[in-house]
This record gives structure tokens, sequence and C-alpha cells, in this order.
């Protein structure tokens, strides 16, 4: 479980995250929506400690981060964590030397699913083969968690449809899953659990099965109801 | 270890194109010197002899040639100070492209399953490589060169310097290549220490950014007064108390203590403060 | 599999390593080479009064490589060949009071190393250095000096150290410490002081007394005074200077002086100005006077020569002074040979000459002469292609030689003319 307790985070004077405290589970697709602001992306970099918080603390599975996580979370960013100027096997190889949880099958795997070239320069592919390069990269680890930053922003309907049908497959199974979006369409019946987020604060979090179940709505009715308030 | 000897090729990688380019527009650049230079004198003595003076006469004229003639050159001091001006700024270089541009290998580097440091002191090493690599390279040209130059122009007019002595005829090349092995010890010591606290300022600019620019010029400031701080003291208020062996090991002792202090400050930016 | 996947790493540590030793190693070879062992050859004579003497002095090459070098009956070393600690830390070449700063190490600290501030004893190791505080007032400078006094007690262990205004100087220009003393408890500095006085440089050979125990100045005694016109016409000077040898640090009751005239020649050309632009002494000495100080009871006598001295003395310029117990000597060069004057120092009265003859033991006017107990000490201060340096050791009582020998190189291969070497002193332990 990744426990987000209470964290603070000030850009100069200006409050991105005021008290923001959620968990998402393994096993679970949690969402962080948020229709505007910066605060969703700062949300994932806390977890990774790649920016510091101004109070707050995050754990997962109980523990404080530290170097040995990243062999248990890992986080796609929307921009490519690789050199440009590596081609697709050489960012692979990378992965693979640095990672004990690489899983070079599953990369394999992914790589026909995607239908890359394995040769290709990180530099001369499409947007959209850019965005599954990097979701190889981080789906190709064998962590309990991952994280993505609005993985479907920007990238043509096709790569998105493709990118989509991982989170069915047995790529994503029982792993916690965080990721952030400011439109949930594509993937809403994905979904677990949604965290509204909005001017820093946490305006509702909620397990999208029981509010359909009790209230018979959907996470976007929520939405309507939260953001429209 | 492991992390630490495969993050250091890595870096060594991402710079190699670059550095053999500078070793090759070195080679290149001397040798025509050596070429260009030889050429011309032997064509100055030449025009001398066939104009009916004996040789020597010419020599008398124009001097024996030596190795000096070419290392006083622009185009053999042109590499060299080419090379330093590209590594001084492949020292901030180093750090900025990983956030430059388009990529985020940021990220990665710091997503890696090592300490955090280990990327730092990686990237410290393969500059301090680079630097030796340079160094070391360019004592093999010299050596080439001068044994190409002896090819060229005839023993008559050539007065042979050793290796030794071409350094000593250029107060630069001294530096460089100190007689003891103390004293290239302390020089590049010092480099080291140098590039550590100039990484360790860049730091402070990433995790605090304007801010971090100030903090950083600070902490080098202060890095610069604990060095010296034992010749300040020694200078001042001690009034000369320190015999030199004394002196040399407190400052060995405070380089090792800005060392220290500047590894355990990047430590602390890059695993609390540092911003991707 | 390793050695591919970090190729790049290890191909150029390899490099560096590998050219770095190479380099280094090749350095070494070329600095051990680049200086000839000399030896100090014993052409006859008893070996045994050379043991404890060195010899410094400066190698000079062609090819712009020089060092300070130090000859002792065991060899030379040069200080470009020392190990960089021992170029930090030493004294090279080690003069008279190098070892203290071994001996006491704590109070050598901050202090000239310079044998004329020096007095030992058994007792006492004193010092006294000057210091000067200089102020700017547009474009004129003032002075203030300092004696800079410490005094170890070896038995306690303990210094005393203090600092103190040397005392009626208004205008003076040069302060030094000439040598220093310790009688009966009180300091006695002697001290050579510079100013102008109506456009007039003076010089003064003064003598301080510090009471040790209150750490005050109590008296000061002008043993010579002389007035020099700088500048403009001049058409004679007066020297005044201390013949004791001012590297000697141990104990000594007497100061032995001399004032000399000195008349403008008939044709004084650029030539007589040598490098140092110090005018050359010689044909224009009209006069010389020796006197004697007794540091203890202050009184001033002046040495009595016969008129041969007296003429001989005025027809050399290599005076020296010498001091021992019981002893004062005058030595100087005249046709070829060495003649020392033995002055009693109970009467002052001139014993008869002691001659070494030059000529014979082949010895050039350029040397140096040195004394300790009741030996004499000569060296030559050049040595060149095929010309070793000469040194010889007399008995100053009965005149006899005792050691002849000549600094030569080790190897005889290492003769060029490409080089020259250059003693400047003798230290004798």
């Amino acid at each position: 479980m990744i426990e987000v307790k209470d964290i603070t985070k000030k850009f100069g004077r200006k409050k991105v995250l005021n008290g923001v405290s959620f968990t998402a589970n393994k096993g679970e697709i949690t969402c962080l929506i948020g229709i505007n602001g910066v605060g969703k992306t700062t949300v994932l970099n806390a977890i990774m400690n790649l920016t510091p918080i101004n109070s707050g603390e995050i754990l997962i599975d109980g523990n404080k981060i530290n170097k040995d996580s990243y062999e248990k979370i890992t986080f796609i960013p929307d921009a490519i964590t690789m050199l440009p100027s590596m081609k697709i096997s050489d960012a692979m190889t990378f992965m693979a030397d640095f990672y004990n949880a690489w899983n070079q099958t599953r990369a394999d795997e992914l790589l026909s699913f995607f239908k890359l070239d394995a040769n290709e320069r990180i530099s001369s592919l499409s947007k959209g083969n850019t965005a599954k390069v990097n979701m190889l990269l981080g789906l190709a680890l064998d962590v309990d968690y991952l994280l993505m930053d609005e993985p479907f922003s920007g990238i043509d309907i096709f790569s998105r449809e493709q990118i989509a049908e991982v989170f069915t497959s047995h790529l994503v199974e029982d792993r916690g899953v965080i990721i952030t979006t400011h439109e949930i369409n594509d993937i809403e019946h994905l979904i677990d659990k949604a965290v509204l987020l909005n001017d820093g604060v946490v305006l509702r979090e909620f397990n999208a099965e029981e509010v359909r179940e009790t209230e018979g709505k959907s996470i976007i009715d929520v939405m309507r109801e939260v953001y429209h308030a | 270890m492991m992390s630490y000897l495969k993050l250091t090729n890595f870096e060594l990688s991402r710079f190699f194109k670059m550095y053999l380019v500078l070793i090759g527009i070195t080679l290149v650049m001397q040798t025509l010197s050596v070429v260009w230079t030889a050429n011309n004198y032997l064509g100055e003595i030449n025009e001398q002899l066939s104009s009916g003076s004996t040789v020597e006469e010419a020599i008398n004229g124009w001097g024996l040639f030596s190795f000096d003639f070419i290392t006083r050159g622009f185009w053999f001091s042109a590499p060299i100070l080419l090379c330093i001006a590209s590594l001084l700024i492949y020292v901030f270089f180093i750090w900025y492209r990983d956030w430059l541009g388009k990529n985020t290998f940021a990220y990665r580097l710091f997503m890696l399953p090592t300490a955090r440091l280990n990327v730092f002191l990686a990237k410290a090493t393969a500059i301090f490589l680079m630097v030796l690599g340079l160094i070391s390279i360019q004592l093999v040209f010299l050596t080439i060169e001068n044994e190409l130059m002896k090819m060229i122009v005839p023993n008559t007019f050539r007065e042979d310097l050793t290796i030794n002595e071409i350094i000593n005829g250029f107060d630069y090349l001294r530096v460089l290549y100190p007689v003891s092995f103390i004293q290239f010890f302390i020089n590049y010591g010092i480099g080291f220490m140098a590039v550590i606290v100039v990484f360790t300022g860049i730091l402070f600019e990433r995790s605090f950014r304007w801010k971090g620019i100030i903090l950083g010029v600070l902490f080098s400031g202060i890095a610069l007064i604990v060095f010296f701080l034992p010749i300040l003291l020694h200078e001042t208020i001690l009034n000369h108390f320190f015999y030199p062996t004394e002196l040399f090991i407190l400052m060995l002792i405070s380089g090792l203590i800005v060392i220290a202090g500047s590894i355990w400050m990047s430590n602390y930016l890059l695993n609390k403060k540092i911003r991707v | 599999m390793l050695v591919k996947r970090f190729w790049k790493l290890i191909t150029l540590t390899i490099v560096i390593i590998v050219v770095l030793i190479a380099y280094f190693i090749q350095t070494s070879l070329v600095v051990a080479n680049q200086f000839p062992e000399l030896e100090l050859k014993t052409i006859s004579g008893d070996e045994s009064v050379i043991k404890n003497i060195q010899i410094s002095g400066d190698y000079y090459d062609q090819s712009n490589y020089s060092s300070a070098v130090m000859v002792t009956d065991e060899g030379s070393t040069y200080r470009e060949k020392l190990s960089y600690f021992e170029y930090l830390e030493a004294t090279f070449p080690p003069n008279e009071v190098a070892s203290f700063k071994d001996e006491y190490r704590n109070f050598m600290r901050n202090k000239w190393m310079s044998p004329s501030s020096y007095f030992d004893n058994e007792e006492y190791l004193a010092y006294v250095g000057v210091d000067v505080a200089t102020e700017r007032f547009n474009t004129i400078y003032h002075h203030d000096y300092f004696f800079e006094v410490d005094v170890l007690n070896k038995t306690t262990n303990k210094s005393n150290a203090f600092k103190i205004k040397v005392p009626g100087q208004a205008d003076y220009s040069d302060v030094q410490v000439m040598d220093v003393q310790l009688v009966n408890g009180e300091l006695k500095v002697v001290t050579d002081i510079g100013y102008y006085h109506n456009e007039q440089h003076v010089y003064e050979l003064m003598v301080y007394t510090i009471d040790l125990s209150t750490n005050k100045i109590t008296g000061d005694d002008t043993l010579l005074a002389v007035e020099n016109n700088e500048e403009g016409d001049w058409d004679g000077w007066t020297d005044i200077s201390l013949l004791n040898d001012y590297r000697d640090i141990s104990e000594q009751k007497y100061l032995l002086l001399q004032k000399s005239e000195n008349k403008k020649p008939e044709s004084v050309s650029q030539e007589s100005h040598n490098e140092d632009g110090v005018v050359e002494a010689g044909w224009g000495v009209t006069d010389r006077a020796f006197f004697l100080y007794n540091l203890e009871t202050e009184e001033f006598n002046p040495i009595n020569l016969s008129d041969i001295h007296r003429n001989e003395l005025l027809s050399t310029d290599d005076v020296t002074g010498h001091m021992n117990d019981s002893h004062a000597y005058i030595t100087y060069v005249i046709e070829g040979k060495l003649k020392v004057l033995d002055i009693r120092l109970d009467d002052f009265s001139v014993g008869s000459d002691i001659v070494f003859n030059w000529d014979e033991l082949d010895i050039s006017d350029a040397t140096q002469v040195k004394m300790n107990e009741d030996k004499i000490y000569v060296m030559e201060r050049f040595k060149n292609y095929k010309d070793p340096a000469k040194v010889i050791v007399g008995d100053m009582a009965t005149g006899d030689l005792l050691y002849e020998g000549e600094i030569v190189m080790k190897d005889v291969d290492d003769e060029t003319e490409n080089y020259e070497l250059q003693f400047y002193n003798m230290v004798i332990n």
C-alpha cells in the first residue's frame, strides 16, 4: 500500500499541495484526477522522491522510500526517461543493467505488442511510439507499484487504444497503479479508486465500484458534482 | 560499487565521441604545426644557403631548431586550450544535459536502485578520468611529435630536447606535468576538489533554482575559505606560526574537509532537496 | 564480458596509469642525472679535520638547470634532488642555525634563519630579530623598528619572548642585527644602523644592552659612526665593519672592528663598481684602523700594528677577522700568501705572522677563510671545467698545513664546459 499522509508542497509562496492524503492499494488502479493545476504530477514526483515536500509523509508498504524501493515502485513520467540518442535496444540494455526487477521476456513481449523496432533511435520515434517505449521501460520491470503521469495526453487515438489495452492485460494484473489524468473517458471503466484533486486539496477520495453500487453514480457524475459545486 | 562503475562507464560513453574528436583535433593541429613550423624553418635556411651562406652562418642567423619553436606557436597551444575549455564547460554540462531539452534523463538517474551519490561520484570520476586521459595522451603525442620533428629537420640544424626539457620550456605545461609526483597529486587533487565543489554548487541550483545559485556561490565561497583557512590564519593572527610541512598537512586536512563536506552536502541535496 | 562492457573505462584507466608511470619514472631518472655528484677528494693530510664541514654553493648548467648544493666529506646533496617534504621544510643548504629547527622546534617558529641573530651556549639560546612597521604619508615612509627578542633557557625549556622598540629612531632607514651575545644576564645586540642626516648618510655600529630581568634596554654604546656623502661629489668615503664572523653564534667576549678610509682613485671608471653596485675597495684604501671592544667591560681599544702590516693591509682588499677565547686574528692575502696576524686579547699585542703560501698550493684569490677553534679553513669559491675548488685546513698556532683537498666531480665523464659551480659558505660543526 502507498500511503500519502497530509503532504504539503510550496513552490515559492504558492501552495501546490495543501495537506493531501490518500492511499493506493496493490492490485488496484488509483486515479488522481484534477482538471487543472500541476498538483497531480507533483504528487507522483513526491512519492518517487523526485521533489522535496514541505511537510507530511509518504510510506510505501510502511517504509519511507529508499534506493531499494526503486526495485518495487516505478514511475512513467509524461516524457521519455532515456537519452534521445539511444536505440530502443540500448535503452532496454541500460534498464537490464541497473534493475534486478527488469524482466526481459516481458520487455520483448511488450516490444511486439506495441509493434516497435528495437533498432530505432528514440529521437526518430513518433510521439505515440515514444510514449509506448516509455511505457515499455516501466512495465517491463517486475515492480509492485506503477505510477503513470498522463499516459494518454498528446498522443494519437490508436496509440491510446493500445496503451489502454495494457491495463486490462496480464501486464498490469495484481500491481498497484496510480495514474494521473485530466480526462478519464478512455479509462473510466478501469479505475478502482478515484482521488479528486483541486487547488492542492483532495476534494473526494472514493471507491468507484462502491459509489456505483450505493449511489448509482459513475466517476464522471461524481466529478461533475464535486467540481461544479 | 558495481553501479558506480557502470555509471562511470556510462558517463564516459556519453562524452566519448566528443572526447575522441578533441583528441583528434589535438593530434591533427599539433602534427600540422610540427610540419609547418619545421618546413618554415628549413625554407628560411635553404633560402639563406642558396644565397651563398655557409651552414654555420645560416645556423647563426636562425638558431638551431628545437621543439620549443613548435610549443611556442599558436597551433600547438590552441588544441590544449580547446580541450581545457571543453572539459570546463562539460563540468557544468554533465549535469545540465540531464535536465535540459526534451529528455528527462534525470528521472531515470534518480530512480535507479542505487545510492544517488553514485551518480554524483560517477560524473566526478568521469570528468577526472577524461582530464587525466587528455593529459596522458598529450604526453604520448609530444613524444610522437618530437620524433616527427626529428624526421623532418636534419641533424645539423637541430637541437634535440627530451620530453622534460620541452615541458620545462613552457610554463603552463609544467603546471600540467609537475616533476614530482606529490606535486602532481597536489595540483590534480586541488582540481578534483574544485570539480566536486562546483558539482555541489550545481546541485544547489538544481535543488533551489534561483535561490540555489546564491546558495551555491555561498557554498563555494565557504569551501574556498575553509580550504585556505590554515594559510589565512598563518599569515594573519598566527603570525607565521607553522612550519611548511605543518602547513602542508593542515592544507591537506582542510582540503579533505572541503571534499568530504561537499560530498556530504551533495548527498543530502540529492536525497532530500533535488528536483527533477 | 566485463572487459567488453567496460572497455572505455578500462582502456582510459590503463592509458592513464601506463603513461603517467612512464612519465614519472623518466622524470625521476632525468632529475637523478641532471646534477653531477661532487666529492671532496683528499690530496694530502688528515681527513678527520674535514669530517664535520659542510660547503654550500650553487650549481648552474648551461641549459638553465640550477640548484643549491652542499658538499661534505660524504659527497654532495642538491636541493633539487631533495624529496618533496625535505624541499618544503629544510633550510638548504643548512647554515649554522639550521639544526636548531630540529632541536628546539617550538622556539624556532617564525624566526629568521640568519645566524647573526642568534647566540648559543650551554644554557641559553638567544634570538634577536628586527621587525619593522612601515607607515606611509604620501611619498614619505616612516619606519618603526623593533627588536624581537626571545631567549630560551635550555634547562627549564622556558623562553622569554618580548618585543622592544629600538630607541632614538626618528629617521632610521636601516636597522640590522650583526651579532647577539649574552653577557652576565644581559643581552648585547650589535646593531648596524643607517639613516640620513643633513644630506649625509650616517652609519653607526651600536651595542644595545637589554636587561633580561626587566626586558628593557638599559644601555647603548656607539662603537663607531661615519658620515658619507651619498650622492654628488665625493672624493673619499669611510667604511666601518664588524670583522667577527657574523655567522658564528658562539660566545665571543670581544668585537673586532675595522674602520677604513677610502680615497677616490685617480681615474675612477664605471668598472670600479662590481655587479652589486658596490664600489670595489682596494686601490683606494688610504687607511685601515682596527679596534677591539670588550663586551663585558665596554672598553674600546685600538690595535697598534707595525708599519709593515699597515702598509700590507693598504694594498689588499681581502681582509677578514676571526676570534677565539684568547686571540683575535686578522687575515689578508698578499703576494700569493695568506697572512694571519695574531693579536693577544690580554694586552692587544701582535704576535708573529703565520703565513700560508697560496701560490705553492695553487689557490686563487677568490676564497673564503674561516676559523674554528685553532684551525683555519680556506676554500676556493669557484669550480669550473677541469679546475677543481681547493679546500685547505691549517693550524693557527704552528702554521702547519693539516689538510689539502679539492672538490671534484665523482664521475669524470660529467666534466663538461657547460656548468659553473660557486661556493659561498663553509659551515664547521
